[in-house]
């Protein structure tokens, strides 16, 4: 990030007198320092969800060129908590709302922020995108395929800039694997391991599945506690009575909410592997899971799950406890292996490297993108995409069997039920 | 554990009353047959779900109204087992190969929703029923247009303030006219604001193709330079090297021209933008982005700068060094990961003073099992218990590598689910039925569960199983541990729960000495379930735990050999 770049000036052709005299607030420091950017050369964001990430650095971040101007939680406690922790960290106390649709009309507010549970992403993000808002959503892009499908209509008819959380493909280690992504999709470009590849995903290359993320079936109701609106932390999904296991955090652990450890760190692993295999623009053709019965509200854990594209690339996923024995190579190819740290059965492997060209990373700053209205590097369309994989693991779970899906139409074949998961109904009155 | 008490039971009553119940292979009433798949859930793999539910749906509709008619309100209970249960048929009811049972499951459900009179438990099924109903799932239609609709719309939005109403007025142009919008997407590269222009030039890649480039080329000049960078990208973007000139042309242009025109010459990848971009490195102002371009280009660099390039893609290749910073999420992770950790805690297994002076010996001391033998699977040590996952059968059971005689047994054990089902075989060789070839099972049983409801009396925990029944206690609450105490010496067996005694008999007595038919038959009029025990007077054999299905756990497991006195 060019902190010392001026940024582009958005301005609107016959609207900029109207925007000036809209309040936006004056701060006389940012960020703790001297340099003063006027509020008219700032973006701006709100933030719907100040819950445990909602509050962490991701959204709650230091850019003097984006301010946090609103925050919206469902939970009085987590509101306050977000309200404070603006003035805390930036000296402005944020606008604050209860309801969600508030923010997405807040003309004051150019960012919106989406920090739920995956259960309200797609209908946050298409509202969003139809009040002209662009758009930083959490992952799991969206709990079912069709959200988001339906997002990514959204997102395109109002040329929004969307950018999901997830970030691997262009920076940081790639959690315990010991590499980041680039030389990985170097090596693939390159051909040097031959093709079809198969990946493997598992705690013995450094990935951990968080089973910790699981349900419980014995839940008995509770009392709502007074600072949450539980009807709205609901929203689309099924009334169920009220026990704390099911929000904050744990509601990780619910098909209704989210789908446990896999929905939880499936993008994150997955989206760079979408992204070295030069996959983005399809989907596996099939998939295979080996786990126990799942219960129809409680997610439970898992034995393995398989991906399997067309061209026969596969991903393997091996749950925490089902990890293959000894060393194991995270890609495999018919003419090589590359295990965790970047060892490699190939010798020349540098050399190779060297010689391949460097994959095309652009757009990785989302307030640029923003403001010179470009994609983002890991947009709508992309994350689509890797949340599909996530979504049809969890569907295959929740059916316990093998699922065969078909790229072009974007539904499975062969099994009503399956793409009975794809569209869900949704509670009440909510709807895209 | 028996699950032949019903036939018996029936098969007598039939008899006497000339009708016949549904069966299966195994002569189970439908209740049974639901009765035992919950004792199973759930299940743990593809093969035993198969075989599981296959006899449920094969059952329905009747299947379907006896687990659903044991849905309770959901504050009052557990669902948890008729849950899985349900769920699991619908899941095996859509699968293709199993469409001819798909009819009578929906019928079960289609009462079992019109009886529902719990809100919750209803939604539950409709949500179940949903799944298995493809002919009303909605068709996946495509949207018709409605040209004249889009055309007013367009007219409305296009002279919107909103930059997305206006990218929105494009969109439902391009979908009435397709390529005869060409002339409002030129005019739209006009548009001061660059999602509209993105959006136009997307929807000019969808609906036109490569001739909309030469047409924007014509109007360049007329253009921002912001607009001018948009056009630049689409060339490079989709490809267009019948536009490189424009490209080419703008490399050295200031700002956001010059830089987009690098990309895009980068994109394209012909040997005249190789020429130019290598050209550039020259130049001080642009060497680094030029540099930059030739790194991720895809198509041969001239020879002259290749190393330079190389050296520039040898930079990309690094390695990490050291660990990365814990992030943010990893934080929250592991406060959660800590307190799911500190709902288990490992359990204590030890002699009392007592127990030790009297000679008891610990057979589970919390970690090793070097004292027992058979179903080391089914049957393993987890946070200092002896946790038990193993289903029916005589190949599934855990036993005592030594032999006893007369003896004190003494366990803990905790129900940890509805309906959990196991037992203890006294003086019993390995690999039989212990209830007949041993001396007898005790019990254990989980008879508070709804699914036992019509339960025999020599069937309730404790029982000396079919010959002296127990008296009926109530089970602490699910997750709670129990203790029990089996004393035997010679034909008299003394079974106490929780400091109270439930049996106190001598076996011989109670089947006057007969444990088999005096004529031979299969028919015993002496025993309570009127089966042969031809193991009732075993001198010695292994103690042992006789599994059916996950739910269950022991600790404290010690026994005082009295023969040793």
């Amino acid at each position: 990030m060019d902190k010392s770049r001026r940024s582009f000036i958005k301005k609107s052709a016959a609207g900029v007198a109207v925007a000036t005299i809209l309040p936006r607030k004056v701060f006389g420091k940012m960020g703790g320092d001297n340099n003063f950017i006027a509020p008219s050369d700032q973006l701006t964001r709100g933030i719907i969800g100040t819950g445990g990430i909602g509050r962490s650095s991701t959204h709650y971040y230091d850019d003097p060129r984006c301010r946090l101007v609103a925050v919206c939680d469902v939970d009085s406690d987590h509101l306050r908590k977000g309200i404070d922790l603006c003035k805390e960290k930036y000296g402005n106390t944020p606008q604050s709302y209860t309801d969600w649709r508030d923010l997405v009309a807040d003309p004051n507010v150019d960012i919106v922020h989406i920090a739920t549970p995956p259960h309200w992403h797609g209908l946050m993000a298409a509202a969003a995108a139809n009040a002209g808002k662009d758009i930083w959503c959490e992952k799991p892009m969206t709990r079912t395929i069709g959200e988001g499908k339906k997002v990514v209509e959204a997102v395109k008819r109002n040329a929004r800039m969307f950018r999901l959380n997830t970030w691997f493909r262009f920076t940081d280690t790639f959690y315990g694997l010991g590499t980041t992504v680039l030389p990985l999709k170097k090596l693939v470009d390159s051909g040097a391991l031959g093709w079809p590849l198969t990946v493997r995903i598992s705690g013995a290359n450094g990935f951990a599945w968080k089973f910790f993320w699981t349900g419980k079936t014995n839940l008995k109701p509770e009392p709502v506690p007074e600072c949450l609106d539980y009807d709205m932390w609901l929203g689309p999904a099924p009334y169920k009575p009220y026990n704390p296991h099911r929000v904050h955090q744990t509601f990780r652990g619910y098909w209704d909410y989210d789908g446990g450890g896999l929905a939880d760190m499936g993008q994150h692993y997955l989206d760079p592997v979408q992204y070295i295999l030069g996959k983005d623009d399809t989907f596996p053709v099939k998939v295979e899971v080996d786990a126990p019965q799942q219960h129809p509200d409680a997610v439970g854990t898992w034995r393995s799950i398989t991906y399997t594209y067309e061209d026969g690339c596969k991903i393997i996923l091996e749950g925490e406890g089902f990890e293959s024995e000894g060393k194991v190579p995270y890609l495999e190819g018919p003419n090589g292996k590359l295990y965790k740290g970047f060892e490699c059965t190939i010798p020349n492997v540098a050399e190779i490297l060297n010689d391949t060209p460097d994959p095309v990373i652009r757009n990785t700053d989302f307030i640029e993108c923003v403001l010179q209205r470009k994609h983002f590097a890991l947009d709508e369309n992309i994350g689509f995409h890797s949340s599909t994989i996530v979504n049809m693991g969890v569907c295959a779970l929740r059916l316990g069997r093998t699922l065969n899906f078909d790229p072009k139409t974007q539904r499975f074949t062969g099994d009503e039920a399956a793409n009975l998961l794809i569209d869900q109904p949704m509670r009440g009155d909510w709807k895209f | 554990m028996k699950k032949h008490y019903i036939y018996i039971v029936l098969a007598v009553l039939c008899l006497a009353a000339g009708i016949s119940n549904a069966q299966d292979a195994r002569h189970r009433t439908v209740t049974t047959i639901v009765a035992d798949a919950l004792a199973q859930m759930p299940v743990q793999n593809e093969a035993d779900f198969t075989a599981e539910f296959k006899d449920l749906a094969d059952s329905a509709p009747e299947s379907v109204a006896i687990l659903t008619g044991m849905l309770r309100p959901a504050k009052d209970t557990c669902n948890a087992l008729m849950e899985y249960a349900i769920a699991g048929l619908v899941r095996y009811a859509t699968r293709p190969e199993n469409a001819k049972c798909l009819s009578a499951v929906k019928e079960g459900f289609v009462k079992a929703i019109t009886n529902a009179n719990d809100i919750y438990n209803l939604q539950f099924l409709t949500s179940q029923y949903r799944l298995l109903c493809p002919e009303n799932s909605p068709a996946v239609s495509e949207k018709a247009v409605n040209v004249q609709e889009n055309l007013t719309k367009y007219a409305q939005l296009i002279k919107s303030p909103k930059d997305n109403e206006r990218c929105q007025a494009l969109w439902l142009l391009a979908e009435a006219e397709g390529a005869k919008c060409e002339p409002e997407l030129l005019k739209a590269l006009s548009d001061p604001s660059g999602a509209c222009r993105a959006n136009a030039l997307i929807i000019a890649s969808q609906y036109i193709g490569e001739s909309f480039a030469a047409k924007a080329a014509t109007k360049f000049n007329k253009l921002t330079n912001d607009a001018k960078a948009d056009v630049l990208n689409y060339i490079g973007e989709n490809g267009i090297a019948s536009q490189q000139g424009l490209v080419l042309k703008n490399l050295k242009a200031k700002g956001k021209l010059g830089a987009t025109a690098i990309e895009a010459a980068s994109k394209l990848a012909t040997p005249s933008c190789a020429t130019a971009l290598a050209s550039l490195l020259k130049n001080k102002d642009l060497k680094d982005k030029a540099l930059e371009a030739l790194a991720c280009f895809h198509g041969t660099i001239p020879e002259s700068i290749a190393s330079v390039v190389k050296g520039r893609r040898a930079e990309s290749f690094k390695l990490p060094e050291g660990d990365n910073e814990e992030k943010e999420y990893d934080k929250i992770y592991a406060k959660a990961a800590e307190a799911a950790k500190k709902e288990v805690k490992t359990e204590v297994n030890a002699l009392t003073d007592e127990e030790k002076e009297q000679g008891f010996e610990l057979l589970f001391d919390g970690t090793s099992m070097d004292k027992w033998t058979g179903n080391l699977i089914g049957y393993t040590p987890v946070d200092g218990t002896i946790y038990v996952s193993a289903k029916y059968g005589n190949e599934s059971n855990l036993y005592t590598k030594k032999e006893y005689r007369d003896f004190i047994f003494r366990f803990e054990f905790c129900f940890m689910k509805e309906g959990v089902n196991n037992g203890v075989g006294v003086r019993t060789p390995m690999g039989v039925d212990a209830a007949y070839d041993g001396m007898c099972e005790v019990q254990i049983l989980d008879h508070d569960a709804p699914i036992y409801k019509d339960l025999r009396e020599y069937q309730v925990h404790g029982s000396v199983y079919g010959v002296i029944p127990a008296k009926r206690i109530v089970h602490k609450p699910l997750g709670q541990w129990e203790c029990e105490e089996i004393r035997v010496q010679g034909d008299h067996i003394t079974v106490t729960v929780n400091g109270e005694v439930i049996v106190d008999g001598n076996i011989r007595e109670a089947c006057q000495g007969h444990n088999v038919a005096p004529d031979g038959s299969d028919e015993n009029p002496y025993t309570v379930d009127h089966r042969n025990h031809p193991g009732m007077f075993n001198e010695r054999g292994h103690i042992g735990f006789l599994g059916h299905g996950e739910g269950v756990k022991f600790k404290n497991i010690r026994v005082l050999d009295l023969e040793k006195k």
